[in-house]
């Protein structure tokens, strides 16, 4: 799946994290450094490509990677501040056969 | 500017100035709307930050022109009821055809067209709060929904939700020392970081009124049907006249802990973002919801930022200091 911000979203950038503004429901949200990571390259870079990021960037191994960054990108749709745009890249599918996700 | 629906009677234009920027009231100005304007807006005295910015009010009886259908609509809840605003990137309607105003924000000021007549435009305040408002922050400036104590010329903002103990917490600053620089509301310019204060005196509920009845002074307060008032202008402070314009030293985010001892504690960024927002308010403009949130991050990254723990014993004033 590919992935977009809700252009509405309003952002507050501090050192490592963003907080997250949804000014039509008033609802806050913050990210931390990984979740920053995961917000700033997973349009550009793709889910494939981000996961190699975070676990480049945080050490962390794939499985751990692919399962929080997965929630996260469920919690960031469910609450409209990423929106899906398309069908999920090869790889991707591949990846969440592997994991037992359907 | 002149619009159709404009007022037709003896043309007059009315002129406050607001934290230094230059507010005209142009039409028919019945003395009660101008009460109700003078009162809440007219802040001659004092200035914040640039002062080039123009407010521009026109007052007219109908609606001048029907609202585009093309605006996105939305409805605040508000105290006095719904209001729906409909919006474009940066001109607004607010109300409706019978009594409602229209905001234009344009480069280096604001107009504002409101309709409606005399009586329903004062039954109406909500219109001119959320109107100037947005004004005011197309002009720098953020507001603060806070109560923000100073001493020599250095403030303190207390944050949190309505009930979180705001008031109280001022209180018991003054009994420590410090002057008042507001109870509620504040206007702060994020780049000197200087704030006034937007109300004109204390609301304080029966308990709070007797708790600290010796510290307000010999005036009478006036009751306002839930809250008694006790305005600055007259009261005998305890240390000192209130003061108006001070320079923002520090943010804190009240918390409640009856267990434990009152006590000053870190806040992390992400939650003073989260308690700035709060305060501040989400503007109605774009444009104005992403400076908000620059000036917030500036105000972080300039700022003091702690959490007071209000739970038992004195609150250490003088030890957050050091």
């Amino acid at each position: 799946m590919n992935y977009r911000h809700n252009t509405n979203i309003v952002i507050t950038e501090l050192e490592d994290e963003l907080v997250l503004l949804d000014p039509s429901s008033k609802q806050m949200f913050s990210l931390n450094a990984v979740g920053r990571l995961l917000w700033d390259q997973l349009p550009s870079l793709g889910l494939t490509g981000v996961l190699e990021r975070i676990e480049a960037t945080f050490e962390v191994g794939a499985d751990r990677a692919r399962t929080d960054a997965m929630a996260l990108i469920e919690n960031l749709v469910r609450a409209n501040l990423l929106v899906e745009t398309g069908s999920p890249e090869p790889d991707e599918v591949a990846g969440d056969r592997e994991s037992g996700q359907a | 500017m002149n619009q159709p629906g404009l007022n037709s009677g003896r043309e007059q234009s009315t002129e406050l100035m607001v934290f230094g920027r230059r507010f005209t009231i142009n039409g028919r100005l019945e003395p009660a709307l101008e009460n109700v304007l003078r009162s809440r807006w007219d802040f001659n005295d004092q200035r914040l930050g640039i002062d080039s910015f123009w407010i521009r009010l026109y007052l007219a009886n109908v609606c001048p022109a029907a609202f585009p259908s093309e605006t996105v609509s939305v409805t605040l809840s508000l105290p006095s009821g719904p209001l729906e605003i409909r919006a474009l990137e940066s001109e607004f309607w607010l109300g409706t055809t019978d009594v409602g105003l229209h905001l234009r924000l344009l480069e280096g000021g604001a107009e504002l067209f409101a309709w409606g007549g005399e009586e329903a435009l004062c039954r109406n305040q909500d219109l001119f709060h959320l109107g100037l408002t947005e004004s005011l922050r197309s002009s720098g400036l953020m507001p603060m929904h806070a109560s923000i104590a100073a001493r020599d010329g250095s403030a303190m903002a207390f944050l949190g939700p309505s009930g979180r103990g705001k008031t109280t917490t001022l209180l018991l600053a003054l009994e420590a020392g410090y002057q008042v620089v507001c109870e509620d509301l504040a206007w702060c310019d994020p780049v000197t970081l200087e704030v006034m204060g937007f109300d004109r005196g204390l609301r304080l509920l029966p308990d709070t009124m007797e708790r600290f009845s010796a510290l307000l002074g010999n005036d009478q307060p006036v009751w306002q049907g839930d809250k008694w008032f006790v305005a600055y202008t007259g009261v005998l402070f305890k240390f000192g006249a209130p003061s108006r314009v001070v320079v923002l030293d520090s943010i804190i985010a009240l918390e409640r802990d009856p267990d434990g001892v009152s006590r000053f504690e870190s806040l992390s960024q992400r939650e003073a973002a989260l308690v700035l927002w709060e305060a501040s308010g989400v503007p109605l403009s774009n444009r104005l919801q992403r400076q908000t949130s620059t000036q917030i991050t500036t105000l972080i990254s300039r700022l003091k930022a702690q959490r007071l723990l209000v739970g038992t014993g004195t609150i250490p004033f003088t030890r957050h200091e050091d």
